[in-house]
């Protein structure tokens, strides 16, 4: 009993009491943390938005607020036109994918087709393919005249010339739709399957067709969640490089991020980008703002509680049709360029297929040994996703348990900012940090803290909604069981949550590692001559026609991959990839 | 020996006072419950108690030592307390022998005691065989009693009850009520019971303090609180009762149908012009009693329920100013609109406060 507290006489004490209970009360261990938090917030998140948003308005030579940069970026025609041409893109890829997505969601979700598992399968499998390897298979199957497609055309018709060409307007909205329509799909299977079989039911005994109430009735409930997720997609295009990079720029035409890569070209001209990235920061905030209202509405999706029963459509012949739908998908997304990519990950020369004098291991050796420049980059892609991956996850995890368990005030403010880059395209990010970090006193630029700590503040939002909800689903009282027992607040994160939590963890930190080796647009600006990722390189090598090493190169990155998520989902569970959102 | 006081302790969140100057004492050893409906105060009460909320006035002592005011309150942790949880609490990545054993570790106990201890109170409850389990894999009755094993083998000062039956089925918890009961006479442990089944509060307390709006109603043993109400809140929040007016004059009160002198009424001092009457205490007979002692008035049946155990019956009295809700035995039976006889003991009609005592 030796330290419980002598009490206080209220009359003597009182003003000495306050001060002191005041001083106690800031200075616990909790409050030093959270101080801690917060200036590694600002550093991540605020400042580098700030900067974008000053260095837009600052005249690069004289450093005078000026608005000349958003004249610079919005007076010509071409760049309005990368503008109207993203916008297109977007909405086009929105549309493809919704029609690709919401069928494949319903099928697997709601009906007897047959192999739903492998289905399932096949779309993860195309979530798991980075968006830029995806389109250098594609390069390889529809190029205009090498292209594998056109190639057996001309084989079976012989016609002097193949009809494909994948360097346009809609072959570029069909590679970035073959890789985005998972985000479709898991928000619709998602919203399906809490859909309860009841309401489905009730339509039926009123008379309702198996195609009325599904149209009726189905599609409507979930309609909120379909149209969020296209919200998102088309987000998404709009900051996607990759892919742009690859095929839109030989086609002969610029988007936003094309655009924007093209400012950094030398002359560099941050300033201009900055006040070019502006547009895209404001739509992706209204849009982001939009889906959440409707997802919103609550009651719209009724969640049937205990489960129940809930029986599958029959279908009848239909069923098959459905899966021959979900086999072309997969075939054009994961099949055709995958079987492209290994075929020339293993050939001396692509276009020659595989003849036996064709056949080769050198890609790999290159790769790997012959030129330390990609080994270098290989090596760069990896550590900077383990320490992005790290860092991320515990400070996701800081942050979320305070804002969950109110340990300060101010806790809401912190996980807004931490949020806040849910809104920035990765490539605006990028311009971020290279206004606010590249230049002194931080001088970063070329080192690998300043891609990492890019990575961190790209991904945290991931983390910190990862471990927000594993949070939720912890009771609070067995922390307090901890407190009430003797042990202090830090004792009770370490001997209780930790522990409990660490599976829900682990799949955030193999979520993020798998994310940050692919990730492109955030590397971009960021990366110098000694730390270049894979991704960046992939889009240089691209441009020099080095498919054969460049297909060796996804091969690796892809087995890494399926060895990350495979460990993934043995021992944290099926579908951890799908908890970006 | 005054072992816990609280001394009109308050707690708001912002416009909204929770708990308003509430006072209670305990004595070393005593079993109190917190008996009320949800929303009256009494878990932030307990937490306050416990050290997670902190008061916004008033104080909280143990022994005389003071561990909560608005300016300062002791961390839960130190305490020196153990609380068993609505929801058990018990955590799932530790066994049902590391969750007993953690308190002893906070409290630097040696091992080799500690060891001894869990094995002996494992023993009480009945876990022995299911030490090295986790707690998933118990049911809801096992996982009540490791919580209970955790709390008690710390020997603590005071031990804090959250409802802890709520989560358990009927049989479970009347089972599980006389439990607590008498490990409570076996360790003797002061201890504060949060609960809003007044069965379970009637069973398990030395004194109950009912709670209506964050303030105490009336604090009293079972029986008094049962006989003797002191509130019109009381009176109605345990048992049933009829509600009576009654205007006092100087030889006794007159009631709507009836008068009583005031040698015949309980208590003596009658400040108030409401009492209560038990619906168990009244009588119904088909043919008019023999007129002893008490009051006897002719009615008639309105509403008639068979509750299984006992009949509930709405009748009214002489002319029909006065209307009266009776519980009666199941052998009891009268129809609808039968004339039926009311035996009333004046001695049953309690006279109560229709305010909240301050």
């Amino acid at each position: 009993m030796a330290e419980l507290s002598a009490p206080i006489s209220e009359e003597t004490t009182r003003p000495f009491g306050i001060a002191a209970a005041r001083a106690r009360q800031f200075l616990t261990p909790t409050a030093v943390v959270s101080l801690i938090l917060a200036l590694i917030l600002i550093f991540l998140v605020a400042n580098p938005l700030l900067q974008l948003v000053k260095e837009s308005l600052t005249n690069a030579k004289t450093g005078d607020y000026t608005f000349a940069n958003y004249v610079a970026a919005f007076a010509r025609p071409r760049y309005v036109q990368a503008f109207i041409n993203s916008l297109q893109l977007g909405a086009c890829v929105a549309i493809l994918a919704g029609l690709i997505g919401v069928p494949l969601a319903w099928a697997v979700s709601r009906t007897d087709m047959p192999c739903r598992n492998l289905v399932h399968g096949m779309v993860i499998g195309s979530f798991l393919i980075p968006p830029f390897v995806g389109a250098i298979g594609w390069i390889l199957l529809g190029g205009p005249n090498a292209g594998w497609i056109n190639r057996i055309y001309i084989a079976v018709t012989g016609a002097s010339a193949g009809p494909f060409n994948i360097f346009t307007f809609y072959g570029l909205v069909l590679v970035i739709s073959l890789y985005v329509f998972p985000l479709v799909y898991v928000f619709s299977k998602s919203a399906l399957d809490l859909v309860s079989t009841e309401m489905e039911e009730a339509a039926a005994i009123l008379g309702s067709g198996p195609a009325s109430t599904t149209l009726r009735i189905t599609l409507p409930l979930i309609l909120p969640a379909i149209l969020g997720s296209l919200f998102i997609v088309f987000l998404e295009v709009l900051g996607l490089y990759g892919t742009a990079a690859l095929i839109a720029i030989p086609a002969g035409f610029n988007v936003v991020t094309t655009q924007l890569a093209a400012f950094f070209e030398n002359p560099v001209r941050v300033e201009v980008a900055a006040a070019f990235s502006m547009p895209l920061i404001l739509i992706t905030v209204i849009l982001l703002g939009a889906q959440r209202l409707m997802l919103a509405r609550k009651g719209y999706v009724t969640v049937s509680g205990k489960g129940g029963h809930r029986s599958l459509m029959q279908l009848g012949f239909f069923r098959w049709v459905m899966l021959a739908y979900a086999v072309l998908v997969g075939t054009l997304s994961v099949g055709a360029p995958m079987y492209i990519i290994l075929q020339s990950a293993f050939t001396k020369a692509w276009v020659k297929g595989l003849a036996a004098d064709n056949l080769t291991l050198n890609n790999f050796y290159q790769a790997l040994v012959g030129q330390p420049s990609i080994r270098q980059s290989l090596v760069n892609t990896f550590h900077y996703a383990f320490w992005a991956a790290t860092i991320c996850t515990v400070l996701g995890f800081a942050i979320a348990y305070i804002s969950r368990r109110r340990l300060l005030p101010f806790a809401s403010v912190l996980s807004a900012i931490t949020l806040a880059p849910f809104a920035v395209p990765g490539i605006v990010l990028a311009i971020c940090f290279y206004a606010a970090y590249a230049p002194p006193p931080f001088s970063l630029y070329g080192l690998g803290a300043l891609i990492v700590i890019a990575f961190v503040t790209r991904f945290l939002p991931i983390a910190f909604v990862n471990s927000n909800s594993a949070i939720q689903g912890l009771h609070p009282e067995l922390e307090e069981a901890v407190r009430i027992a003797g042990g202090s607040q830090g004792r009770a994160v370490w001997e209780v949550v930790l522990p409990v939590l660490k599976m829900s963890l682990l799949g955030s930190w193999l979520l993020i590692f798998v994310i940050g080796t692919r990730e492109l647009s955030t590397a971009m600006f960021l990366s110098g001559p000694q730390t270049r990722v894979i991704s960046v390189l992939t889009i240089e090598m691209s441009e020099q026609g080095q498919y054969e090493i460049l297909s060796a190169i996804a091969v690796l990155l892809l087995v890494v991959t399926g060895i990350v998520v495979a460990i993934g989902t043995k021992i944290v569970g099926r579908d951890f990839m799908l908890r970006r959102t | 020996m005054d072992k816990l006081k609280l001394r009109g302790i308050s707690k708001a969140y912002g416009n909204n006072l929770v708990v308003d100057k509430l006072n209670l004492t305990l004595r070393a050893g005593e079993f109190v419950s917190l008996l009320g409906p949800s929303g009256c105060g009494k878990t932030t009460t307990l937490r306050m108690i416990a050290g997670f909320v902190v008061p916004t006035a008033g104080t909280i002592e143990l022994d005389g030592r003071q561990l909560s005011s608005q300016y300062e309150s002791l961390p839960p942790e130190k305490r020196r307390m153990s609380m068993i949880f609505q929801s058990y609490a018990l955590w799932p990545n530790m066994t049902v022998e590391q969750n007993v054993a953690f308190g002893l570790k906070m409290r630097k106990v040696p091992k080799d005691e500690a060891r001894k201890r869990v094995a002996e109170i494992l023993d009480i409850v009945h876990l022995t065989p299911l030490a090295k389990r986790y707690p998933n894999e118990l049911s809801g009755g096992q996982q009540q009693r490791v919580s209970l094993a955790r709390a008690l083998v710390v020997k603590p000062e005071v031990m804090l009850l959250d409802e802890p039956l709520s989560n358990l089925d009927a049989n479970l918890r009347e089972e599980m009520r006389t439990e607590i009961r008498k490990l409570h006479n076996e360790f003797g442990i002061t201890s504060i019971y949060v609960t809003h089944d007044q069965a379970e509060a009637m069973t398990t307390s030395d004194r109950i303090a009912i709670m209506s709006e964050g303030r105490i109603e009336q604090i009293d043993d079972p029986l008094t609180l049962y006989n003797r109400p002191k509130t019109r809140y009381v009176a109605e929040f345990i048992g049933r009762s009829n509600i009576l007016d009654g205007k006092a004059n100087g030889a006794g009160v007159s009631f709507a149908g009836f008068d009583v002198p005031a040698a015949r009424l309980n208590g003596g001092r009658i400040a108030t012009d409401i009492f209560s009457l038990r619906s168990q205490n009244i009588g119904l007979h088909a043919a008019k009693p023999a007129n002893g002692e008490s009051i006897v008035l002719p009615g008639s049946i309105l509403e008639r329920s068979f509750l299984g155990e006992t009949w509930d019956y709405a009748l009214q009295v002489g002319n029909g100013d006065l209307k009266l809700r009776v519980t009666s035995p199941p052998s009891n039976v009268f129809a609808v609109g039968q004339n039926v006889f009311v035996e009333i003991d004046p001695n049953n009609i309690v006279p109560i406060q229709d305010d909240q005592a301050a």
